[in-house]
């Protein structure tokens, strides 16, 4: 009798579900490299290489390879940034650096962007099922039959959400063996002369890229709930390289099966390629792609309610299920007043500007700051 | 269990809405006209003619198929108006072969074509072609002893394909060769014969423009010269007589072709060098000669080789002079090499074509002379 209660009181303090250190808030450095892998390839790899070709023409692939410089430079930053303030994240600096009520605002502001660009995500992957499968199907009950699986994955949180990644990338990697169609079409003279195009184009046409490495921001989210954190550094090297490589790939192909004016003039070029594959027993692989996709949406979109939630709730004394619900109405609102792909497009592109300044500049600043004003975290007790 | 209760309830909000959605379609095959081959023609001002072809899944009729002609401003106004004569619903997910009259391909078919990629519903690999005089009458002819129209036009643009006897054309392919600066389409050209449709060569075009077309010993060569045809045989005449005083005929089939395009630069012209090395057999051969002879053969293949620089280059000379087309692709090729920038590229391309030195140097092997010598 006696040994049974002194064991039963070695065993840890529970814990609450919300608290960083009950078992289902910690992921290992695998979960947080799949993470940081899969969260960027969203929506944004499907029509990306047009953007970087119409600057980069057929230097595109070198384009691609110099924008994998991106994520791995806003690593380093908020690593830096990460180290200095301990075992906290984004939310938890921001209120030690700017003090309670300032740093609330700024909380909100940084959910907000999270938010948007889980809406965004949300609602580009709606048009293009709009566009591609069901043309007469109003945006809000796709938006809807999306955000059930988005906000149960968001709601289990952050361990789900990272094994969830780890299934995702197994299940989609096939999708690469499917480059094999477009490659015995296409001809390899358009990927010549390399760099051509002189050193100016070829680096603003990495920076249209942007769009589709964002991601890798939520890296200041995640961090409070890695177990190793000296695993950080090395899964988000690994993971961002390995991004620049997927996307690489597709930039490749991509320029090898258009010609530059017909890539100019097609919205996503990946689906179109895709759209070529055709074998005996299934024309029309890219619907099969598409619904495919949901899964990578799902994750992308998931991970960034569940930051942006995360964020609020740290902020603002609200239940969590009522923040949720509020999401719900305000996505399926909103998904139906932004209908036009002009519209969308105006939007993407703000986006991706705020979040590669977010990616990059954000950390620095915020490092740079904390030196001056000599602010650090503590060492928990 | 409050989570698992809010997870169910969404996902019977969702289960509701799907089922209840308004604008449900029904799409059952009997009720739809699933269209497998258009056709389009100039019509008077601004129209266009067309006419669908429907294969008829129903018993009411006696046809296989059901052939609609009508007109229309746009192509898809073309269905609309189409739509009216049928008691079917038309879709275009099934569309396999588009014709294009030889008017209407002479003014450009790019403003008829736009819906075909626009529209996500038409797949990518979808054969299109050029016809003699007016494209909906193959349509109207009866073929007694083929199969229905629109299969028949579709497996033989394949095989022909296949064959190398027509270059690659689909519509991934003309699209691509439109857009592009340095490369210009052809597409197959379809002659009415008494009871069925002759493949007759190819109608070249300068960007989407039909400039004129190659006969079917010119299109085997344009074939060629384009490399990557690993099968084929060609017919030759050579110079010698045989004991009754008849012309030899060679035949040759090839086994290996390989191509090397060698590009250089002189004074502002481009000089292109294309290299051919061909490795084949004799599959027929009128003459006396005793080919085990080294010097027969060496004889022979000399023939061959002067005989095919001399059509190959006639052909050449042909798109680029006559039509100023460039269905090689050679000034993407030269572009590749970066004597041009992509910023100056398209005003210059065709300006440099047509000043292009050109050259085709061939070398024949013949490996195997069939069963007998």
């Amino acid at each position: 009798m006696r040994e049974a209660a002194v064991r039963h009181s070695e065993t840890p303090a529970p814990y609450a579900p919300e608290h960083p250190q009950h078992p289902r808030n910690r992921i290992n450095g695998i979960e947080l490299m799949f993470l940081l892998h899969t969260v960027p390839i969203g929506v944004g790899v499907l029509g990306m290489v047009r953007f970087i070709a119409d600057k980069a023409g057929h230097d595109a692939p070198l384009a691609v390879l110099i924008s994998g410089l991106y994520p791995q430079v806003g690593v380093l930053f908020m690593w830096l940034l990460l180290k200095r303030f301990r075992t906290m994240g984004i939310y938890e600096i921001h209120q030690q650096l700017f003090g309670r009520w300032v740093g609330k605002i700024f909380n909100l502001a940084f959910a907000s962007y999270c938010l948007y660009a889980f809406f965004m995500t949300l609602r580009t992957f709606t048009e293009l099922v709009n566009t591609w499968l069901y043309p007469m199907m109003s945006p809000w009950v796709l938006s809807l039959i999306f955000l059930v699986p988005m906000i149960y994955a968001s709601y289990a949180g952050i361990q789900l959400l990272g094994r969830y990644a780890i299934m995702t990338f197994f299940l989609t990697s096939w999708i690469l063996v499917l480059i094999y169609f477009p490659i015995m079409e296409g001809s390899s003279s358009y990927l010549l002369p390399f760099g051509s195009n002189g050193i100016s184009r070829i680096f603003q046409g990495s920076l249209l890229s942007a769009l589709s490495v964002l991601g890798f921001e939520l890296l200041m989210v995640y961090y409070p709930f890695v177990s190793y954190k000296k695993d950080v550094l090395p899964a988000a090297t690994i993971a961002s390289w390995s991004v620049t490589l997927v996307y690489l790939i597709n930039a490749v192909v991509s320029i090898m099966f258009f010609s530059l004016p017909q890539l100019s003039k097609t919205i996503w070029p990946m689906l179109t390629m895709f759209k070529h594959v055709q074998v005996p027993f299934i024309e029309r692989f890219e619907t099969i792609v598409i619904a495919v996709w949901i899964l990578k949406v799902v994750n992308t979109a998931g991970t960034y309610l569940w930051a942006g939630v995360d964020g609020m709730l740290k902020t603002i004394p609200v239940k969590k299920w009522v923040l949720y619900g509020l999401i719900l109405i305000l996505a399926l609102v909103f998904s139906n007043a932004l209908h036009t792909r002009a519209e969308i497009n105006t939007q993407l592109n703000f986006l991706s500007k705020l979040g590669l300044g977010l990616m990059i500049g954000y950390p620095l600043l915020l490092w740079l700051l904390s030196l001056v004003l000599r602010k650090k975290g503590v060492e928990p007790s | 269990m409050k989570k698992s209760a809010m997870a169910l309830t969404l996902a019977l909000a969702v289960a509701c809405t799907g089922v209840g959605c308004g604008k449900r379609q029904q799409r059952q095959l009997e009720q739809l006209g699933v269209i497998s081959a258009i056709s389009y023609d100039k019509g008077d001002q601004e129209n266009i003619l067309g006419s669908v072809v429907i294969p008829n899944f129903t018993e009411t009729g006696q046809e296989k198929i059901d052939v609609l002609t009508g007109r229309g401003a746009t192509s898809k106004e073309l269905r609309f108006n189409l739509s009216r004569m049928s008691e079917r619903k038309l879709v275009s997910g099934q569309i396999r072969v588009v014709l294009y009259g030889e008017k209407l391909a002479k003014s450009g078919i790019m403003p008829y074509s736009d819906t075909l990629f626009r529209d996500v519903e038409i797949g990518s690999q979808i054969d299109l072609a050029v016809t003699d005089g007016r494209a909906m009458d193959f349509f109207t002819k009866r073929y007694p002893d083929k199969p229905s129209v629109d299969i028949y036009l579709y497996r033989m643009l394949r095989k022909e394909t296949e064959q190398h006897t027509l270059p690659k054309t689909n519509l991934y392919h003309f699209l691509h060769d439109v857009y592009d600066h340095g490369r210009d389409p052809v597409l197959p050209y379809l002659r009415l014969g008494k009871e069925d449709v002759i493949v007759d060569g190819v109608a070249v075009f300068r960007d989407d423009v039909m400039v004129g077309r190659l006969d079917p010993e010119e299109t085997r060569m344009l074939s060629y010269l384009q490399g990557g045809a690993a099968l084929g045989e060609v017919d030759f005449k050579l110079e010698e007589k045989n004991q009754t005083g008849e012309q030899v005929h060679a035949v040759i089939m090839y086994m290996d072709f390989k191509r090397k395009v060698d590009i250089s630069e002189k004074q502002g012209h481009p000089i292109f060098n294309l290299k051919f090395a061909i490795q084949g057999a004799i599959s027929e051969y009128s003459g006396d000669a005793d080919l085990e002879q080294e010097p027969n053969l060496r004889k022979l293949e000399t023939a061959l080789k002067s005989k095919l620089e001399r059509s190959m280059s006639g052909v050449l000379r042909k798109l680029q002079q006559e039509y100023r087309s460039d269905p090689l692709g050679l000034m993407e090729l030269y572009r590749s090499k970066g004597f041009v920038t992509d910023e100056e590229e398209p005003k210059r391309l065709s300006e440099l074509y047509s000043k292009a030195e050109l050259q085709v140097k061939v070398e024949v092997t013949v490996l195997q002379t069939g069963m007998i010598h």
